[in-house]
This record gives structure tokens, C-alpha cells and sequence, in this order.
């Protein structure tokens, strides 16, 4: 009799399992064409801070207007780490995504993403990172950083990681072996505010950030100065998967370029990197400025990034 | 009531009043190796250094230390989380159709100057600029946007509850060894059980949302998982600890089982049940709070956000409304409890 019940529960543990492998065959189709059956998946990154709602919200207008313009249907998602976004776009789970370029470089390596749009500000699509000492710590200079306690960001973060290591190993400063101590701090936000405690001598972040914990009160200007100064770095990109197909592409193309001049989208309505306001979107990007930003984390190995996330666990 | 007099010895007699040594040589030693342990691991985690912080800010709220790095970060960060914000202010030119006379109820425009201050890229200073916005002003309007996703994440506790539930009363019943059909299913129910809450919610979490995409599905699975392998546990050690003699009785007049299970386990089990449920369900939803943080649902996302926006008055509300909801649920459960037992 038991042996009866066992078998029944083995033989309905087996067609659940099936049930649950056919489900997921019948979920993973293709990508999505923007119809109202299969919207595009849009999954954006809250970078640099920003909240779930307040992401969505920098987005929505935009992709409210190229909705009606294009006929095309929008699911707007936030993610919250920059590694899932890419398994998001790889797995086929998301036709587009928003995410650092660090990120979009990861996710094209793979296979999984090209470039769609990036917002124009002052007709100009980059940004700035840079490295942050206290005034009272006696660095002037990147080389000033040796034996110094060193706060960084997330360790896929572009501006807040692969761009100030970058730089300190351009400046001939190799953070693993010379930094006094290392602390990954997460995020932007929590490099400057390590910063404004006295925590840490000096951290990497992006202009903007630093701009917004001063506006909010969170840093003195006149305690943390710039050090060091990125290159420009391009604007945080929309990226769409190679997948989708080529008519959705083209539209949303010239959709994105003329998003300024749709209808149901004011000026203050376009935003852009960490909310900021943007004055509109290009789509003519080549993946050629992409890969020489790509140029500028090439220092930054894997090897290197053990070597750092080592040297922060040690005590 | 007669006290019992104490017995006097008779004149004369010898007292010996040596007791034996309840300690010896050998349990000092002992004590002196956990002790140097106590201290090498005391160490190892910083517990001197926390000593030493916690000692001197002490003796800067009394007035004796002139500087303490705990009393500064903290301070800086309560007095900026003070008071907690209540209200929700929206950039009125990047409201879509909003119509001026018809505004939400109880809000407001106002017109806020700011003083924003940018850092320009050429010569590396800032540059203060003074903006001019036309605010819409919701007096409760972030209470509002806590409270919902609060519920929400309210519901996501709930139903990992309620999925944690549903597993491991299947796997507890294989899982006690008076029942489980065969050694083979003991073990495999067992193990299983330990996987599920090997795993912290966090991590599985962060799976999930890969497989699952971002949004509260991975967080009910995350928790109702992890749960399983709590309750599936405590569940069949209560079916193993239950008193024989009503089972006996019952499969002494032919009764299965399942029948015996029902009718002579059951209403044993049943009230540290409940109190096992109620308790995942406390824990679900504390967990549910931060397992926004990877993107599974609830109120984690928010709260990690206002937190890299520097917002703490923000922070402040919804470490409250935290609170407040495990408060309360500790007051129903506890009254839930009172009229089930």
C-alpha cells in the first residue's frame, strides 16, 4: 500500500516537473515584437542612485511618447543590480535595457545587446567621473594616493569602479598592493559619504553623484575636492537585444531621435542619466565610441578586480 | 504556621565545617583556554576597538572625550533622518496632463526656489545656481506611497507564507521517521529540508530574479522557500515527539495512516503549528523589507534608494512603518494565539 502511495507521488512529482518544463519552454519563446500581447521588455538600472519609482518615472514620459507615436507596447521594469540586468538581456528575459556602459560592454562580449539611443545634453553625450580626496588628507594627485585608505563602488559600476581604478593605475598606483586599505563600498552614495565621515581619504564617483550629495547635504564641497578628472565618459546607453527584429529596431530609431519633437512629451519630461534633464536622444551612435570608452577599462582585468576585492576583505 | 526550630548540637560536639573544593586545578585551566579563546576571537571580530568607540562615546555625550567618530557618524546621519518625511514634492513641468483645477486631494502648488550647486568639468569648482520650480506639494503623499508598498510587501510575506506551508507539510510527513513510508524517503525529505534553509533568502533571491525576472515573484519564491526548511523541520520533529498512545489506539481499530495522522497527531501538533507559522510570517515579513534590495518586490528597493540619494528623512519613514507593522503583527498574532490555545 505504501509502496502504491510512493509510486503515485513519484508519478505526480514527474508530470508537475513536466508541467513546470513545458511552462518554461512556453515562457522563453523569442523576443518580443511591441505588440500588446508581447510588449518590449524594458529593464533600467537605477544608476547613481534613484529609487524604483523614480527610475520608472524618468523613463515613462519618454517611452509614453514613442509608445504613441509608434504604436508600440512598453513594460517598464527596474532591476537593482547591474550583474542581473545583463542575465536579464542574455536569457532573453528583456529586449531593452538602460545600463552603464561598463555594463553594455559585458552584455555585447556576450552576444546580448547593441547599442539603441543615448541622451544628448548641450550636444554632448558623456558624463565624468573622478577621484574625490578630503582637503585635509594631503592628496593632491593620483600619486599622492599611495598608503592612503581608498573607498570605491559597486565592482561592475563604471564611474564609481572601473574608471577611477583606471585611472589610478594609469597614475602609476596600483590600488591591490599601495592603497593603504580598500573599502567597496557599494555605491556612489556610500563612497561619499565614507568621504564626508572621514572614513576614507579618497574614493571614485561620478560628478553627478557628487553633485547630489552636496545639493543634498550630505557632503561639504569645501572638505572633498577633485583629484583626478575622467576622460569623458559616454552617457549611460539604451541598449536593445540583436534579437529583436529589424522593423521594431528602425522605429524606435527614429523615434528616439526625434524625441524632443513628439507630442504628449515636454521639455522638462526627458531625462536622462540619474534623472537629469536632457534636451533629447540620439540614435546615431557608433559602437566604435562605445568600444573606445571600452578602451579605458581595459587596465581594469579580472585579475585586477580580485586583486581589489581581496585586498578589501583582509583585515 | 509553626517555623521547624534549627537543630542544635549537643554541647561538646566537634563541628566540621570543611566542605569539598567544587573546583579544581584542572577546571581552571580550562576556564584560563576559553578565556584567551574568548579573547583571540574577541580580536579577530574587533570587539576591543568596539569597546574602546562605544566607551569614548560615551564619554562624549557625558562630556569627558573631547571627540568620538561614533557619536559624529551617527548624529550626523539622525539629525539628517530627522524629521521623517511625510510629504511628496513632484517638478509640477514634469507632471503629464495635469490639470491645474483639479488638483489630488489636499495637494498644492507652490513655487520653491533651490539653490543647486554643479561641479563644472573645466575648472573642477562648484558653481551655484539658483532654480526657480513650480512644485506640486502632497502634504501625506509619501505616507501614502509607504503605506502601498508596505502592503505590498505585506502581501509578498504572505504568500511565501503560505507557499512555505503548502511544501512543508508534504515534506514533514516524509520527514518524520514514525511515518515516512521508507529510509530512502526519510533521508531524501530530510536533506531536501536542509537545502531549502541552507540557502539565506537573499541569495536565492538573487537566483530567482534571473529566472524570474525583477518583481515580487521572486520574492515570495525566495521566502517561501527558505521557510519550507524551517517549518518542514519543526513540523515532523513535532509529529516524531507526539504521545504514541492516541496513534495507538487509533491503528488498534484499523485506522490508516493519514486517518491516524489526522485524528491522533493533528490536534497534538496543532497549536505549536500555529505558532511556527505565525512566526515565519513574522520573519517573512522583516525579510520581505530587504529583499528588495536584489530587486524581488517590496519595500527594500525604496528604502536602498532614498538611502543612495542621500534622502534620510525618507530613510526615517520607512524604518518606522517597518516597525509599525511588525509591531502590530506581533500584537494579532500574539491575540491569535490567546483564542486558538
Amino acid at each position: 500500500m505504501y509502496r502504491k502511495a510512493f509510486l503515485r507521488t513519484a508519478i505526480g512529482l514527474a508530470i508537475g516537473l513536466a508541467g513546470v518544463a513545458a511552462t518554461t519552454s512556453a515562457l522563453a519563446q523569442a523576443q518580443h515584437d511591441g505588440s500588446a500581447a508581447k510588449p518590449l521588455r524594458v529593464i533600467l538600472v537605477p544608476a547613481d542612485g534613484g529609487t524604483e519609482d523614480g527610475t520608472k518615472k524618468d523613463f515613462q514620459p519618454i517611452f509614453g511618447a514613442i509608445g504613441q507615436a509608434t504604436g508600440l507596447r512598453f513594460d517598464i521594469k527596474v532591476g537593482q543590480s547591474y550583474s542581473a540586468v545583463v542575465e536579464a538581456m542574455c536569457n532573453g528575459a528583456a529586449d531593452i535595457a538602460w545600463y552603464g556602459p561598463a555594463t553594455y560592454l559585458q552584455a555585447k562580449a556576450r552576444g546580448c545587446s547593441e547599442l539603441l539611443a543615448l541622451a544628448v545634453r548641450h550636444g554632448e553625450s558623456v558624463y565624468y567621473s573622478g577621484i574625490f580626496a578630503r582637503t585635509d588628507a594631503g592628496i593632491n594627485g593620483v600619486a599622492d594616493l599611495k598608503g592612503k585608505r581608498i573607498a570605491l563602488g559597486d565592482v561592475n559600476s563604471t564611474s564609481s569602479f572601473n574608471v577611477p581604478v583606471a585611472m589610478m593605475i594609469a597614475g602609476g598606483v596600483d590600488p591591490a598592493r599601495q592603497a593603504g586599505s580598500i573599502n567597496m563600498a557599494g555605491s556612489h552614495a556610500n563612497v561619499l559619504k565614507a568621504l564626508a565621515e572621514g572614513l576614507v581619504d579618497a574614493g571614485g564617483a561620478s560628478f553627478d553623484s557628487f553633485e547630489k550629495a552636496v545639493n543634498a547635504k550630505a557632503l561639504d564641497p569645501s572638505k572633498v575636492k577633485v583629484i583626478a578628472k575622467s576622460t569623458p565618459i559616454p552617457y549611460p546607453p539604451l541598449a536593445i537585444h540583436p534579437k529583436v527584429s529589424d522593423g521594431v529596431k528602425a522605429k524606435l530609431r527614429d523615434a528616439f531621435n526625434n524625441v524632443d519633437k513628439l507630442p504628449g512629451i515636454s521639455k522638462d519630461q526627458i531625462r536622462g542619466y540619474g534623472g537629469g534633464k536632457v534636451d533629447g536622444y540620439t540614435a546615431k551612435v557608433s559602437e566604435a565610441d562605445m568600444a573606445a570608452a571600452g578602451k579605458m577599462f581595459e587596465l581594469v582585468t579580472d585579475t585586477v578586480k580580485t586583486d581589489i576585492m581581496k585586498k578589501a576583505s583582509a583585515r | 504556621m509553626l517555623a521547624k526550630p534549627i537543630p542544635v548540637p549537643p554541647q561538646g560536639t566537634q563541628l566540621e565545617w570543611r566542605l569539598d573544593p567544587p573546583y579544581s586545578a584542572k577546571h581552571l585551566l580550562v576556564v584560563i583556554g576559553l578565556l584567551a579563546l574568548l579573547l583571540w576571537t574577541g580580536h579577530r571580530t574587533e570587539m576591543d576597538r568596539m569597546v574602546a568607540m562605544s566607551v569614548q562615546a560615551v564619554g562624549k555625550l557625558v562630556g569627558l572625550a573631547d571627540d568620538s567618530q561614533v557619536v559624529r557618524g551617527l548624529s550626523r546621519v539622525g539629525t539628517a533622518m530627522w524629521p521623517p518625511a511625510i510629504s511628496e514634492q513632484e517638478d509640477v513641468a514634469r507632471l503629464p496632463g495635469l490639470d491645474r483645477d483639479r488638483l489630488p486631494p489636499l495637494a498644492y502648488i507652490e513655487v520653491q526656489e533651490r539653490t543647486e550647486q554643479r561641479l563644472n568639468p573645466q575648472t573642477l569648482k562648484m558653481e551655484a545656481s539658483v532654480e526657480r520650480t513650480e512644485t506640486l506639494v502632497k502634504p501625506v503623499g509619501y505616507l501614502w506611497t509607504v503605506t502601498v508598498k508596505m502592503l505590498e510587501t505585506l502581501e509578498i510575506a504572505l504568500w511565501g507564507t503560505i507557499l512555505s506551508v503548502l511544501l512543508s507539510v508534504p515534506l514533514a510527513y516524509f520527514a518524520a521517521r514514525n511515518y515516512t513510508p521508507y529510509r530512502a524517503t526519510y533521508t531524501l525529505a530530510r536533506g531536501t529540508i536542509s537545502l531549502l534553509r541552507s540557502a539565506p533568502e537573499l541569495i536565492v533571491a538573487l537566483f530567482l530574479v534571473l529566472a524570474y525576472g525583477f518583481g515580487p515573484i521572486a520574492g515570495v519564491l525566495a521566502l517561501g522557500l527558505h521557510a519550507a526548511g524551517f517549518l518542514g523541520k519543526f513540523y515532523a520533529e513535532d509529529i516524531e515527539n507526539a504521545d504514541k498512545k492516541p496513534q495507538e489506539a487509533l491503528e488498534a481499530i484499523g485506522a490508516g495512516k493519514l486517518k491516524t495522522l489526522w485524528y491522533g497527531v493533528l490536534p497534538q501538533v496543532l497549536p505549536q503549528y500555529i505558532a511556527y507559522t505565525l512566526y515565519i510570517l513574522d520573519r517573512n515579513v522583516r525579510m520581505a523589507t530587504v529583499i528588495g534590495l536584489v530587486g524581488a518586490g517590496g519595500i527594500g528597493q525604496e528604502l536602498k534608494g532614498r538611502f543612495d540619494m542621500f534622502q534620510y528623512d525618507h530613510v526615517a519613514t520607512i524604518l518606522i512603518a517597518i516597525f509599525v507593522v511588525v509591531f502590530l503583527l506581533d500584537q494579532f498574532s500574539a491575540r491569535l494565539r490567546a483564542r486558538l490555545m
